[in-house]
């Protein structure tokens, strides 16, 4: 029997997975990727079947790695690239974290660019890396932002 | 043949076990927990606490409990007991990304190679 918590702080994504059995439709076998975050002393996993927007997704994320980010600022700083692409070039600048992924043909690119469903398909593993070492892997996000300002 | 999966805590003796024996994450935690005397203490989900984490085929260090036990099963290679103050040793220490810490090789117990 677990533990009921109000918090899903730490909560497991197996044990989130048991609870949403029943809502889950089709031949859901699930989708555990391996989150590593930059500086985290272990990796975790998460299901993205479990989520249906990349703001969901960066909210779990983001309560995950909690515990391993020194001040709140990081977690929200992945929150808002999420949200608003105009935070990119602050994030990259800043120490804060960036979300990138592998996809099925190896290539390790920035989260948020694709629809969707087509990135919970196409998403192999997942990285937090620091901002300062995503500027290099994402030339053709910088331009869109550059563009916009 | 049966393989055992060695568990490890620092200060301690390495244990061997029969991850099969276990049906579900409770009972391995219960077990494990009460082996290295450290009962009670792996069920917490506090943020700051003990945390169980594994080395899986790909030879990543994951933290125990977030694949379906099946899935666990299958890919675990070798546990570690990690204590609070361990965590955060580690967290200050992998500022290089994805680390590949030292202590991290485990070897099987059957004999098998690197």
């Amino acid at each position: 029997m677990f533990a009921v918590q109000k918090s899903s702080t730490e909560e497991s994504s197996h044990q989130k997975n048991e609870k949403n059995s029943m809502n889950m439709n089709g031949n859901n076998n699930g989708s555990f990727v391996k989150v590593s975050m930059d500086g985290a002393p272990y990796l975790r996993k998460v299901d993205l079947k479990m989520y249906n927007s990349y703001p969901q997704l960066s909210d779990a994320l983001a309560k995950m790695f909690s515990s391993f980010t020194i001040g709140s600022c990081e977690s929200e700083g992945m929150k808002d690239f999420f949200m608003n692409e105009r935070a990119l070039m602050d994030v990259l600048n800043s120490s804060d974290y960036v979300p990138t992924y592998e996809d099925k043909d190896g290539d390790w690119m920035l989260v948020g660019d694709v629809p969707w469903e087509m990135f919970v398909e196409s998403c192999k593993r997942l990285r937090i890396m620091k901002g300062k070492e995503a500027i290099g892997l994402a030339p053709r996000a910088m331009e869109k932002c550059k563009n916009r300002s | 043949m049966r393989t055992y999966t060695k568990v490890y805590k620092r200060g301690a003796v390495g244990r061997s076990i029969d991850i099969t024996r276990y049906s579900n994450y409770e009972e391995l935690k219960h077990d494990l927990a009460r082996r290295f005397g450290i009962e009670g203490q792996l069920e917490d989900r506090h943020r700051i606490g003990w945390k169980l984490v594994y080395v899986d085929h790909e030879n990543d260090v994951l933290l125990v409990g977030d694949d379906p036990w099946e899935e666990f099963v299958n890919c675990v290679r070798c546990i570690k007991i990690l204590s609070p103050q361990e965590v955060q040793q580690m967290s200050l220490d992998g500022d290089f990304g994805n680390a590949n810490l030292p202590n991290q090789a485990c070897s099987s117990s059957d004999g098998g190679n690197t």
